[in-house]
């Protein structure tokens, strides 16, 4: 990962900067699959907290590739959660769909509930299980994808 | 449609310095580029042709050098760089006079056009061919001005004096769908003042208006779109990318209202405290009574919603019960979990710091509000601050996304006032609704040229648009943060995180030297980059912990609350559409 893109990545001027990196770095790890982003990088992804959607999903595939064969972990989920409705944005709602495969939307939701209810999980995780749980309608999950 | 390299932004070639605004001194005129050496190729030919004409395209392929003048060749017009001399005003660089707005009218143009053609026929009998590629340019821009405003006369006297090829098969078919709409307007008029049975006709002429929008929405062609909702006097209706053959659309004033209901509903989060107040006998937790007093009290506080966080509060609280319910819990389970996450909530209301804005409140006065369709923006900026947006049309990876609706016609929902925080996709069912943009920020030029030309990828895809949202005059000068030339370089610094306003300062570098200071009177952030010298307002999505003067909003809030209204211009910087909220 060059300078270049941490640089945009962990000091953007503005927002978007750091959405396109985002997208830039997913491209590099699928580009790249033996190599890992630097610590500073890895920690940022794993401590980032924000209410953009586009930018959360990214993280959470990003952390998914991160975390390479293993099964996706809750945190992915909740980070991944409104992109399984992102028309907008095909890719990352096609990937956020690929690595919901064979879970259930509805009983990633009562997980998600739970962390934040029961306290449960780390902070950032809890994060963005409230972001999913107070503004998805719980009637709208569907039980299978 | 061709547009010459110099058109793109042919206006700040007339340009006059106004007042001590630093960001302006430091744009770049498009002419300010190195012009290379002109090869007449078959196709520059045919451009030539078109823009300067047949007299002085012979004059200049009689000439053994088929070079452009020396004076056009490598010509740099001076700029001055930034300096670092502090900005007392916020300054929104006006393109023409406000005064003195060319073409407000279909004759001030012809008027233009004739002076061109006399200046052109008076150079090439002097022989002197230096100033053709200008003047080929202002006829082309004026042949497009002449298009969007549907002034027919003065599209055909610009055809013959430019001796320029007439439009290709799309210009003439916009052109007559635009003359229709003006016919059946005329036509309309007739029928209403005449007998009052004439309704059947009046059906039958406003099919056709319909039938002419969706053709017009289809070709992107959206001052017809809009002449034709005015003549036809209906609901206006919002467009999604077509899908094959299929233009989705919708009611806006039902799109609105949905939008507006994407909010929970305050009569269930009543019946679940009721439900739990008459199943609390059945518990044994000893506080019972104390979480149910906390539940009441943090419900009642945020059941107006009025606020981002308050339907937040009250959406999780509605899911969490219905979480309880559908998994059995028991009663006392579903009281721990509902504290637990009002306790979140609560806290995630706080959790970022807050920011302050104090001083003397705005109260501006107010412009009369007039229709300012088919009127230059900068009559419009000479009465309010205008921050506008280029924007194209919703579509990923080179494919339109069917059913999109453009963020312009988001924009003219009541809902939004100006600035669409939701995307919408029309869908054979419900429109799915998303904040995709939710967390982020979105970014407004100030005043109408920097939309014009700003160049980003995602604002030139195609389909695009340029909206403008009206703020009382001031607005900007009192609220926004001017930091154009407050960075390390002199020139922009970042854009400040909320930490940074809430402490009153920022560091501009990594290294912390470079301090910027933030007074408290400052609510949004105005920053420059090259496509937008004059300044650009950063309206961040989730800054939701504002105090302004006394009261608890976010920053979204904060703009809407004064935000007077919207247009919708065209590249040439006219008004297509108005609405006042």
């Amino acid at each position: 990962m060059n300078n270049k893109l941490i640089d945009s990545l962990l000091h953007p001027k503005e927002s978007y900067e750091r959405t396109q990196a985002l997208r830039e770095a997913i491209n590099e790890l699928q580009n790249n699959s033996f190599s890992s982003p630097q610590e500073n990088v890895i920690n940022f992804l794993r401590s980032y907290k924000t209410e953009d959607q586009v930018q959360a999903a990214l993280v959470g595939i990003l952390l998914h590739r991160l975390d390479r064969s293993k099964p996706p972990q809750i945190g992915v989920f909740a980070r991944l959660f409104p992109a399984l409705q992102m028309l907008w944005e095909p890719q990352i709602q096609k990937m956020a769909i690929e690595i919901f495969s064979g879970h259930s939307p509805k009983e990633v939701f009562y997980e998600l509930t739970d962390m934040v209810a029961l306290n449960e999980g780390s902070e950032e995780d809890r994060y963005y299980a409230y972001n999913v749980i107070s503004t998805v309608d719980f009637d709208s999950v569907p039980e299978t994808m | 449609m061709y547009r010459l390299p110099s058109q793109k932004n042919s206006d700040s070639n007339k340009e006059q310095p106004t007042t001590h605004s630093l960001a302006a001194d430091s744009i770049r005129s498009p002419s300010a580029e190195t012009i290379n050496p002109l090869q007449l190729t078959p196709s520059n030919l045919f451009v030539l042709q078109r823009t300067i004409g047949n007299r002085a395209l012979s004059r200049l392929l009689s000439q053994s050098n088929t070079q452009p003048p020396s004076s056009l060749i490598n010509s740099n017009v001076p700029h001055s760089t930034p300096t670092s001399e502090p900005v007392q005003r916020i300054v929104i660089q006006k393109k023409y006079d406000p005064n003195k707005v060319p073409y407000k009218t279909e004759k001030s143009l012809i008027d233009r056009a004739n002076e061109l053609y006399e200046q052109r026929e008076d150079m090439l009998d002097k022989g002197d061919i230096s100033g053709i590629y200008s003047i080929g340019g202002d006829f082309e821009e004026l042949k497009e001005i002449a298009i969007a405003n549907g002034w027919l006369e003065a599209y055909d006297l610009l055809i013959k004096w430019g001796e320029m090829i007439p439009g290709d098969e799309e210009e003439e078919q916009e052109f007559a769908l635009y003359d229709k709409v003006a016919e059946l307007e005329k036509k309309l008029k007739g029928l209403k003042s005449e007998v009052s049975d004439a309704s059947e006709e009046i059906n039958i002429i406003m099919d056709e208006l319909r039938s002419i929008e969706h053709i017009a929405a289809m070709n992107g062609w959206n001052h017809i779109v809009n002449y034709a909702r005015k003549v036809g006097k209906y609901t206006p209706v919002v467009y999604g990318n077509p899908s094959g053959d299929t233009t989705n659309s919708m009611d806006a004033d039902k799109l609105d209202e949905i939008i507006k209901n994407d909010v929970p509903d305050p009569e269930e989060a009543m019946g679940i405290i009721e439900a739990l107040e008459s199943q609390a006998s059945e518990s044994l937790k000893k506080d019972k009574d104390e979480i149910i007093d906390f539940i009441k009290s943090t419900i009642d506080e945020n059941i107006e919603l009025s606020t981002k966080e308050n339907i937040k509060i009250i959406k999780s609280f509605i899911n969490t019960y219905k979480t309880a319910q559908t998994r059995k819990f028991n009663f006392d389970k579903c009281l721990q979990m509902l504290y637990g996450v009002l306790t979140t909530g609560l806290k995630r209301r706080t959790e970022s710091p807050e920011i302050e804005v104090t001083g003397e409140p705005f109260n501006p006065e107010l412009p009369e509000r007039e229709d300012y369709t088919g009127i230059h923006m900068s009559e419009i900026e000479s009465k309010y601050d205008v921050l506008a947006r280029k924007s194209g049309a919703p579509e990923k990876d080179g494919e339109l996304i069917p059913g999109a609706v453009h963020e312009v016609d988001l924009a003219f929902l009541d809902g939004m006032r100006g600035i669409a925080d939701y995307r919408v996709t029309l869908t054979e069912e419900e429109p799915v609704l998303g904040g995709g943009d939710g967390g982020g920020e979105k970014v407004y030029a100030l005043g109408h040229t920097g939309a014009i030309n700003f160049e980003g990828a995602l604002s030139n895809r195609g389909g695009e648009r340029l909206y403008g949202v009206l703020f009382p005059p001031g607005f900007m000068d009192r609220y926004g943060l001017d930091l154009r030339t407050k960075g390390i370089s002199g020139k922009s610094a970042q854009t400040p995180v909320d930490q940074d306003f809430a402490q009153g300062y920022m560091y501009d570098d990594k290294e912390k030297t470079h301090r910027v200071e933030i007074p408290s009177t400052k609510a949004f952030a105005i920053r420059a980059e090259d496509n937008t010298p004059d300044g650009q307002a950063h309206i961040h999505f989730s800054r939701s912990n504002m105090n302004i003067h006394g009261k608890k909003m976010s920053q979204l809030e904060f703009m809407r609350l004064f935000v007077i209204g919207v247009v919708e211009f065209n590249m040439q910087g006219f008004v297509i559409n108005i609405k006042y909220f």
